[in-house]
């Protein structure tokens, strides 16, 4: 049974579409790429699942419910900014996800900040980018959640850290969990991807099985990537 | 859920505001203790007059403090960049809203008890403990008194007058700053503007309902038991209770509607 599907979801910005009357179904226990350019609708998609949007036409359901409070109970999401209170100690945001999210894990939490040599008496707004941003994945992968929905979560930082992220989202997420990753750094996510959705214009391009399009096309997904987005 | 929050909403205030009444109340043991202890010469001059102007300062900024966190809350923990974590937890929008709104509340009436300690502390400390002791009894017996009457009634009419005024005040700020959101750019600009414009309909409505007896508006209270209007008190009371809620409703769902079905975080 899907865990994420979108039937005819559309979502307009005033005269622009965002998305334009996408289906795409997605099951548990699967880690799915979602990529595309700058303006494709990776992000509105997400924004949609966590509710933050509302679809203009179509709909958007989330193990068979709309998004809403019950659904954010078991969304995971990570934004593609900082969204951390600057003014708490990392500490404090323990506690804060612990009261609010029942299924977070604190123990695995101060484990994950420990191997990072991560203060949790340091203030966020006091430790620098890329600790904020492994602060954040921290939080977000820290959950028992049944989905995870990482926005953007290797842009901006420098490759050791990428490869960091890549083995704490594969450790941490639960066997059953849909993980939905958007990137435009194919390369560096290709090899954990299970499965591929290519977004263009609105539009999905291609939903496929990485394996499988590796077969077909000859060539890795980088590459296809490129080739389908070539400008 | 809702405990949740405001006790988050407390901890994010407090923070702030908790220093700057514990150096009031500080400041106001000071100025007691200057007016008993120093030689009422040396008092009067130059020091008395810096520890008056601090203790003025302090008192102007807690009250500023307090409004400018009531609004700032709203604005950056829901409309900025902590929207999206705030807009992820598993609570509805209407409880986001209310936790705003029941803390915003909550410490301006600390703010109030504040202000008692304030005065509490500077009385303990400037006035000879036995003139102290003799205020608070003559204080108990006239509040007794009060208890006997009707003034404990009214008083708590014009108490929950305050707290609906405070709170439509309040709600207005937010559906503004909620409109103001839709535009892509210059958001604080977009939020004025819409704070003026419902203010103008607000004007609008209030003198259409005038002309036919119905006094609403807070400034209503100046025309009460007059020969002009013919109305009592009594009744303007009713009147504004009765519209502060409508309002206060109206804002409610404009700020649930635009942050849960037009939310446009940055």
């Amino acid at each position: 049974m899907a865990v994420l599907e979108c039937i005819h979801l559309t979502k307009k910005y005033g005269s622009l579409t965002a998305l334009d009357s996408i289906d795409l179904s997605l099951e548990p226990g699967r880690i799915v790429g979602l990529v595309g350019p700058n303006g494709s609708g990776k992000t509105t998609l997400i924004k949609l699942a966590q509710h933050l949007l509302t679809p203009t036409e179509g709909e958007i359901l989330i193990e068979g419910q709309e998004p809403g409070a019950r659904t954010k109970s078991i969304v995971s999401y990570l934004p593609d900014r900082e969204f951390l209170p600057a003014w708490m100690n990392v500490e404090s945001l323990l506690y804060f996800y612990e009261d609010f999210y029942e299924d977070f894990d604190i123990a695995r939490a101060e484990q994950m900040l420990e191997s990072l040599n991560i203060d949790p008496h340091m203030t966020f707004r006091k430790l620098s980018k890329g600790t904020r941003e492994k602060v954040q994945l921290v939080m977000t992968m820290s959950r028992n959640a049944g989905i995870y929905l990482l926005d953007e979560p290797i842009a901006g930082v420098d490759p050791a850290a990428r490869d960091y992220i890549l083995r704490t989202i594969i450790g941490n997420y639960s066997e059953n969990a849909l993980v939905l990753i958007s990137t435009h750094l194919i390369a560096d996510v290709e090899t954990v991807l299970d499965e591929v959705v290519f977004l263009k214009q609105g539009h999905i391009e291609l939903h496929e099985n990485t394996d499988a399009l590796r077969e077909r096309t000859g060539m890795s997904v980088d590459n296809y990537f490129r080739e389908v987005y070539r400008c | 859920m809702l405990t949740k929050l405001i006790g988050y909403e407390m901890k994010a205030f407090g923070r702030i505001i908790l220093p700057l009444y514990a150096a009031t109340i500080g400041m106001a043991l000071i100025m007691g203790l200057g007016v008993r202890v120093l030689d009422r010469e040396v008092y009067s001059n130059i020091l008395g007059a810096v520890i008056v102007m601090v203790f003025t300062t302090l008192i102007l900024a807690t009250m500023v403090m307090t409004g400018v966190l009531c609004v700032q809350r709203f604005y950056s923990n829901l409309l900025g960049k902590e929207g999206y974590l705030m807009f992820s937890l598993p609570v509805e929008t209407h409880q986001l809203i209310l936790s705003k709104v029941l803390s915003s509340l909550i410490w301006t009436l600390l703010g109030g008890v504040a202000g008692i300690c304030t005065v509490a502390a500077w009385g303990l400390t400037a006035i000879p403990v036995q003139k102290f002791v003799t205020f608070f009894r003559e204080a108990g017996i006239f509040i007794r008194r009060m208890s006997l009457g009707q003034e404990i009634g009214e008083a708590a009419v014009w108490l929950l007058i305050g707290i609906l005024l405070f709170a439509a005040s309040l709600m207005q700020i937010y559906a503004a700053m909620a409109i103001g959101h839709q535009w892509s750019s210059h958001r604080i600009l977009g939020s004025i503007l819409a704070y003026f414009g419902i203010d103008i309909v607000k004007s609008i409505i209030a003198r259409l309902l005038g002309q036919i007896g119905l006094y609403t508006g807070w400034t209503s209270f100046f025309i009460a038991n007059t020969e002009e209007t013919g109305v009592t008190m009594g009744q303007v009371q009713v009147f504004v209770i009765i519209s502060t809620i409508i309002w206060i409703v109206i804002y409610s769902v404009a700020t649930w509607y635009f942050l849960d079905r037009r939310l446009n975080l940055e």
